[in-house]
């Protein structure tokens, strides 16, 4: 039962107002922001699902391309109408005057054996478009004729329209050939006659089918490198606003405190690179390379000891609050630590070969780099102590990409890079961009 | 700014709106956390869990009750979370079912400041200190409590019963001190 007593208490601690500091508005922010970082992400997965599967659909399509039929021919002559049809006979016959001559008017004339010469059609369209020519054919030159009874009989050569006509003349064709008609075609050259094989020849050979050049279509492969990678200062810098002064000692500055141990030199480790690249030749000499990849960047750093206690940060104003920090490098017994950057990449390179047989390459393009995660510390100015907080990194980076390289086979290339992050990695200053030096191999599939 | 454009804006993640929700509200927030845990960082750990819940689940909100109130709520439903999950208040919150003990009827003059009394509910045992804070502060009744933290009603009863005492002795003990220190 809540009685006077319980009123007074919750009047009394309703008046309490206590202020918080400073650091958890921080953090309650960076959380929120953190948020909003991450639905940033998600809005770049569904572009980069997208390009990949145009991506592959390219590759797919360069796959299905039927290699002997020009795609400009086949399918248009498959489809065309009587008329159309009729027309490329015509073109057809453009080639053989003497058959155009003698079709012309058939019942007027008997077809001479030495009238009848088809030579070197182009075969290299379907056989039922093949058929359909040569449909066309009697049906133009014998207007008259009942095309049910248009019986294209190589053996008997009796067809109403050419009874005239020497049967050694006629080229004929059953209705049941021209259910055979969608065997695959072979290139034959057949002759009537003996008699009048010197004249009538229809010659379905001459198959040359056109090859698609494959250097022109994507070629999908891996790649793997390994190499140096370290921090330099900026030459070259896409961060003007960014300070530089944390590599300056702390204790030198005015109002710095002289005891302040200033930041450790940040040596090179190792860097690795993994992923998938795709190719495309884009003329003789240049090649456009792009893909996916993971790369792993490192540095060393020595820093004191582990220290293991609640303490706030102040970084131009915004705090971070840790459980533990690593002492200055010379305040007490030294250790090294890796710093590690794993970064999500995706490149554009133009590979440019130096001539048109030389195996040697050189190469150029960019790198746009995502901060997947780092275990590296940060060094604070006021203390001189390293410790870890990840809001301090630009996650988002551009790199250049040089180098050279060769071809060691059809499907392997090796190649000596460089990398330079045209962004500095840690937001507060300006001087701090990772680069890389190494070697890679590619292997492409196919 | 009032509380519907205030949310409005932090729907938007506009930050200035947001900083100002956090302003308004964090002094009585911090203090509800405050009487809720035994340490300034431990309250300061609840208000920073319970702001970010707040503003992830501002959608939620929905203008029929004071933003006040419903702020109040998430930060006592996380202040409970919290003492149930961290091993430095698990230990005492084990409740276990105790005999009936009858309410004192004493109504005593509180003549503490509202921070000396708060520190009063902290220096009680864990258990005790959230069934106190939840039924003579927040107005749960002791149903409610029981399922809030997990306990059966009677036990919850119980258990204020015995925080209620202990709190009135140690009120009237430092209000005794207080008279006496006023005296000379």
């Amino acid at each position: 039962m809540r009685g006077e007593f319980e009123k007074q208490v919750q009047e009394r601690l309703d008046e309490l107002k206590l202020n918080p500091t400073p650091p958890v508005w921080q953090n309650i922010k960076k959380e929120i922001s953190d948020k909003r970082d991450r639905r940033r992400v998600v809005l770049w997965i569904p572009l980069f699902v997208l390009i990949t599967a145009a991506t592959w659909w390219l590759l797919l399509d360069n796959e299905k391309d039927p290699a002997g039929v020009p795609q400009s021919l086949a399918p248009a002559q498959h489809n065309q109408p009587a008329s159309a049809q009729k027309r490329t006979a015509d073109d057809g016959s453009d080639q053989s005057q003497d058959f155009k001559a003698t079709n012309s008017n058939p019942t007027e004339k008997k077809n001479s054996s030495a009238d009848v010469v088809v030579t070197k059609q182009r075969l290299n369209f379907p056989r039922a478009a093949t058929a359909q020519r040569q449909q066309t054919i009697p049906g133009k030159t014998g207007g008259a004729v009942d095309q049910s009874n248009l019986i294209l009989d190589q053996q008997s050569g009796a067809t109403p329209s050419t009874q005239q006509n020497s049967g050694d003349d006629i080229i004929s064709k059953t209705a049941e050939t021209q259910k055979e008609e969608a065997k695959p075609i072979e290139p034959v050259e057949r002759k009537t006659d003996a008699s009048v094989s010197d004249s009538i020849a229809i010659t379905d050979s001459v198959v040359q089918p056109v090859v698609k050049s494959p250097a022109k279509k994507w070629r999908i492969g891996v790649v793997g490198g390994v190499g140096t990678s370290g921090m330099v200062k900026a030459f070259a810098n896409l961060d003007k606003a960014a300070p530089a002064y944390q590599n300056s000692p702390p204790g030198t500055g005015s109002g710095g405190n002289a005891l302040i141990m200033p930041p450790s030199d940040e040596t090179s480790g190792t860097s690795l690179l993994a992923g998938m690249t795709i190719k495309r030749q884009l003329s003789k000499k240049v090649d456009f390379v792009t893909g996916i990849q993971y790369q792993l960047y490192s540095t060393r750093v020595a820093t004191g000891q582990l220290v293991r206690r609640d303490t706030v940060f102040n970084n131009n104003n915004s705090f971070t609050r840790v459980d533990q920090f690593f002492q200055s490098a010379a305040s007490s017994q030294m250790v090294n630590r890796s710093n590690r950057y794993h970064f999500l990449s995706i490149p554009a390179t133009f590979r440019f070969s130096m001539t048109n047989t030389s195996p040697l390459f050189l190469q150029t393009g960019v790198l746009m780099q995502q901060l997947v995660s780092t275990n590296a510390l940060v060094y604070d100015r006021n203390t001189g102590f390293y410790y870890s907080d990840k809001s301090m990194f630009r996650k988002t980076q551009v790199s250049w990409l040089g180098g050279v390289g060769a071809s060691v086979s059809k499907h392997v290339n090796i190649a000596a890079d460089l990398q330079y992050s045209l962004r500095s990695i840690l937001q507060n200053n300006r001087d701090k961009h990772l680069f890389s030096a190494g070697i890679k191999a590619e292997i492409f599939l196919k | 700014m009032d509380d519907h454009r205030l949310v409005k804006g932090c729907l938007n993640a506009q930050p200035a709106a947001q900083k100002q929700l956090y302003d308004r509200f964090a002094p009585a927030m911090m203090a509800v956390c405050y009487r809720y845990t035994k340490s300034v960082a431990d309250a300061e750990d609840v208000l920073q869990e319970g702001f970010i819940k707040v503003f992830r689940n501002l959608h939620q909100y929905k203008g029929d009750g004071e933003l006040g109130g419903w702020i109040r709520r998430i930060m006592v439903t996380t202040a409970i979370n919290y003492l149930k999950k961290h091993a430095r208040y698990q230990s005492e919150l084990v409740f276990t079912d105790s005999d009936l003990h009858a309410v004192s009827v004493t109504q005593p003059k509180i003549m503490l400041e509202a921070k000396e009394l708060a520190d009063l509910v902290r220096q009680l045992p864990p258990g005790y200190q959230a069934i106190f804070n939840l039924y003579a502060v927040e107005g749960y009744n002791h149903a409610e409590i029981g399922e809030l933290l997990g306990i059966k009603e009677v036990t919850s009863r119980s258990q204020y019963a015995r925080a209620r005492a202990l709190l009135i002795q140690w009120i009237e003990k430092n209000s005794g001190q207080k008279k006496a220190a006023y005296a000379r």
